[in-house]
This record gives C-alpha cells, structure tokens and sequence, in this order.
C-alpha cells in the first residue's frame, strides 16, 4: 500500500507509539487486501467494549494504544459494554467485572472516544451521508450503515476501527470501492412481513444461506429504520452480510438474471418462525437487540398495562441518551412501574446474564447469541406478543 | 502424497511457519460464541466442529462472519497460547486477519486450488504464511 510522508513518519513513530500501533495495524489490513492508499474517514465507531467478549487481551491492547495518548481524529462512538454502568448490581454483575470494565471504558475514553455504549451510534449523531466513507464495527451497525443510509464501510474488527479512528483514515478496499458493491443474489420476498421481528427472521435466513454476499432484496422497497436495524443486525449476525439493497436504493448497473436467486415464501417464513415459538413459559424476557430506539421505548410504555408477571422478568435495553430522552417523558417510568426494567450501557448479548432457562426476545441477532454466549436457550416473537407474555396474557 | 498449494499470506509475522494437523470445517465461523477462549473447545450448538478443540490446529475455514468482536477471541487464545497454529481461509475477512496480525498467528487465504476440498481433518499440514504457501501430507 502507498503511503504519503506523514503516514510515512507516522509508521516510523515519529507521532509517537499508539499512532504508529495504529498505523502497523491499517498497513497490515491494506497490505492484506491490496488497498492501493489509505482514505479519510468522516466517522468511526468501535467494538469490543465488554470485559466479557474482550477478556484480558483488551485490556492489554488498549493500554499499548492508550500508552502515548493519541486522540481519535475523528468522531467515534463507543458500543455497548458488559454492564448497565449505574445499575450493575441489579444485573448480577461482579465486583470485579465491574472495575475491569470501568477500566475498559476510561481507556476508550482516555483516546477520545465518545462513551455512549450503543450499538445504533447512527441514532445517537454518528451517521454520514450516502457514498461517505466511515470505518464501522458492529456488524449490525456495518450493514445499516451501507445499506440503508448508502455510507461507505467494511465490516471492520473492533481494533480496526480504532485503527482507522486514531489515524482518521482507512485502506481504500472492499466495500469502500464502488464496483465492489454490487448485488450478487437476488432474494425475492413474497411473503408478508408484518413486524420487525419479521424482517430479523428473514435476514437470519439470508445470512444463513449466503454467508457474505451481497443480496439485492426484492418486493420490500420501504424499509423503514426499525425493519432496517432488524433486518442488518440478524444477517450479519448468521451470515457476514455487510451490505443489502432493495428495489429502490439498488444500484442499475447489473445483469439481475444471471444472478442466483432465493425466494421466501409464505410458507418458508412461517415456518421459520414456528421453529423459533417458545415451547414453554419463558424466564427472561429481553427488548433492545440492536438497542431500543426512543418511538419503541414509547410503544412498550404504552403496550405495557398491567404489572409484570411474577413468573418473569421484562429487561429492555437502550443508550443512556435516549434513556434520557424517554425519561423526561416518562416513559421510563411508565415501564418501571410494571415492574420492567430499563437498563443502559449494555445488551443481552455481550452482558454476563444471570441464570436464566428460556428467553423470549424480539431480536433474531439475540437469540442466535443467547445460548452460546450465555447458555439460555432462546425464542422469538414480535414486540407486541413479547410484552403481553412478559404480562401474563395469552397470545 | 505431498500437496503443494498457492496463494496469499499474512506477512511480516515473528514465526511465519507453522505445522500441525488440520481441522477442516465447510461451516464459516463466527469465532465470539464459537469457542471457549479460556480453552479452545468449539460451543458452537450445531457447527460442524462442535466438541473439537482448535489449539495447536491447523484451522481450514471458507471465511470468518457474524460479531466484528471476534478478533479478540483470538487474540485472548494466543494470549494463552490455545490459539491454533495457524489459519488456512478460501477468503479471509478483516476480523480473522486483525485476529492473526495481532496473536501472531499464520494466515494464509487465496489458494489456487480451494483448500475445503484438498485439506481433510487429520491432514499434515506446513503453512509459510510469508510466502503464501501451504504444503500437505497426506
């Protein structure tokens, strides 16, 4: 990969240790994938936060980039950690995974990088415009990225990103080149989708079946932001699909009929989401995978009639701004009253969860990770349907 | 038999070669919730690999998916030394590799002929990650 003077010195360390750590790692990644230069960046947002996904290796990593003090160059925002950071102990937190992931988090800090714990940066101010390039991680918050709101970014690693962070720029490969993201499936939906937990189900389905291409989705032309956040997060979550278009945001400059084509009928989709039903009276219950948007949190203080069953516990997940936000219309208190709780800086899949049997979630993201990383087993079912469980009601 | 394949390797790695047996899965990883960091055992409920351990392996994979976290899965079991030996991909993706650059481990993808279908689990494998080569005994 080429690189100009100051990149030059940069890798030499004559901007000190973390910009040349930095600088090694961007030069290894380009070098790799045979990016010809380096380019800026508009935004960053990084991955690898909690102390339970990150372990003592983050630790160590981020104390070598902390080391000299580098500041991030351009706006970064932070993805959720292991813990709701004011009310840990109400989530069974330890002691000691408290002060590690504290530390974890002053580190990102120390480099500038805003703490906001949130996997939907681009709900919080990080968002950038069509054919902008970004260095994103989170692989939910890549695809969104690329594919609803047209930015340009690969699915970087958490490290990559704060890479590409510290330097303010990134190798010039992937889907950062335009004739690199054109559609290579097609995947017709004829089926109706009638909630967000739908459009999960069906992502997870196309993730699962084509790994890290791009599909060019047909018949679902206006996608709206919470079947976006859905739809990325679960086929990046089975596949690594970083980028989908649909029928109106498509790129023309292809021959659709030589590309390999997948439908999802009826008939498929009820059955995947038979096979994802709870088979008994679930334990937990969790909202807010990718994180709860402030039009949901409103939703479920207002789904949200009667108390809680005793029988379960309702756990939903969004960032402290929004949490904020709802707050001041009390929504939050609404949903506390019944006995839910709504926790911040953190998610059900990178959170050490107490023990729990069976989980009911809204997100097909979540309950993929759920009974690996935290041995639950998991089903999915809509908003609605998860809340009038979590109440007692019958479905 | 002795096979000799050629492709594109992770360069400028400490110990560039390595050797050991190959673990061959037609399944792509998803390495957070795929293995136990603290011991190398795939989790994985349903991945071809599940129960198998992956430290000290040659690891034959289509290509990396899923949380961009899992570098650091790596890094964690180099860090233990419970990483495998080295990583063989048909294509790799920026989350194995920063995995690779930073735990020190060979990597090598790209081969011109698709290791899924030559390599077999319990093969002999030597990979030079500098050279971009991968040699197997069968």
């Amino acid at each position: 990969m080429y690189l100009n003077r100051e990149e030059e010195k940069t890798l030499q360390g004559e901007y000190g240790e973390s910009k040349r750590l930095a600088m090694k790692i961007l030069c290894a990644l380009g070098d790799f994938f045979h990016a010809e230069k380096l380019i800026r960046i508009e935004s960053a947002h990084v991955s690898g936060v909690s102390y339970k996904t990150g372990g003592d290796a983050l630790i160590d990593v981020l104390e070598k980039f902390a080391e000299s003090r580098p500041k991030t160059a351009v706006v970064t925002s932070l993805n959720p950690s292991g813990m709701d950071r004011l009310r840990w102990r109400e989530m069974g937190i330890t002691d000691s995974f408290a002060t590690k992931q504290n530390k974890i988090i002053e580190l990102y800090q120390s480099m500038g990088v805003l703490s906001v714990c949130s996997c939907v940066p681009y709900e919080l101010g990080n968002i950038a415009k069509s054919g902008h390039h970004v260095s994103f991680s989170e692989s939910s918050a890549v695809t969104f990225m690329n594919s609803f709101l047209g930015a340009y970014t690969n699915r970087e690693s958490g490290l990559s990103a704060l890479a590409s962070a510290i330097i303010g720029k990134t190798p010039e490969y992937g889907l950062h080149i335009p004739e690199n993201r054109n559609p290579e499936v097609v995947v017709e939906i004829d089926a109706k989708l009638t909630s967000p937990t739908d459009y999960g189900v069906v992502g997870y389905s196309i993730g699962k079946n084509f790994g890290s291409k791009i599909p060019l989705l047909q018949k679902i032309s206006h996608l709206n932001i919470q079947q976006a956040k859905q739809l990325s997060a679960a086929m990046a979550a089975s596949g690594s699909i970083s980028l989908f278009h649909t029928d109106s945001c498509t790129r023309k400059e292809f021959e659709e009929k030589t590309l390999e084509k997948m439908v999802i009928d009826q008939k498929h989709l009820d059955e995947l989401k038979d096979s994802l039903d709870p088979t008994s009276q679930p334990d937990i219950i969790m909202i807010g995978c990718p994180h709860t948007s402030i039009g949901t949190l409103r939703r479920i203080s207002e789904l949200l009639k009667s108390p809680v069953s005793n029988r379960t516990q309702l756990w939903i997940f969004t960032s402290r701004p929004i949490k904020m936000i709802a707050g001041s219309m009390g929504y939050v208190q609404n949903i506390e009253r019944m006995g839910a709780r709504v926790f911040c800086d953190t998610c059900p899949v990178v959170s050490p969860m107490p023990e729990f049997e069976l989980a009911l979630t809204d997100s097909a993201k979540a309950a993929h990770y759920l009974p690996t990383m935290s041995k639950i087993e998991s089903a999915v079912k809509p908003l609605e349907d998860c809340i009038k469980i979590a109440t007692g009601e019958r479905i | 038999m002795k096979i000799t394949l050629r492709g594109e390797g992770l360069r400028g790695l400490k110990q560039p070669r390595a050797e050991g047996e190959a673990l061959v899965t037609q399944m792509p990883i998803s390495f957070l919730g795929f293995v136990d960091p603290n011991t190398g055992k795939v989790i994985q409920k349903g991945h071809e690999l599940e129960g198998k351990n992956i430290s000290g392996k040659i690891l034959v994979f289509s290509t990396g998916v899923g949380s961009t976290v899992g570098s650091y899965v790596l890094i964690n079991l180099a860090r233990r030394g419970l990483a495998p030996k080295a990583i063989i991909q048909r294509e790799s993706d920026t989350v194995t590799l920063i995995g690779a650059v930073v735990g020190e481990i060979p990597l090598v993808h790209r081969l011109d002929q698709d290791p899924l279908n030559v390599i077999e689990n319990g093969d002999k494998v030597t990979v030079d990650s500098e050279k971009g080569i991968v040699e197997i005994e069968k």
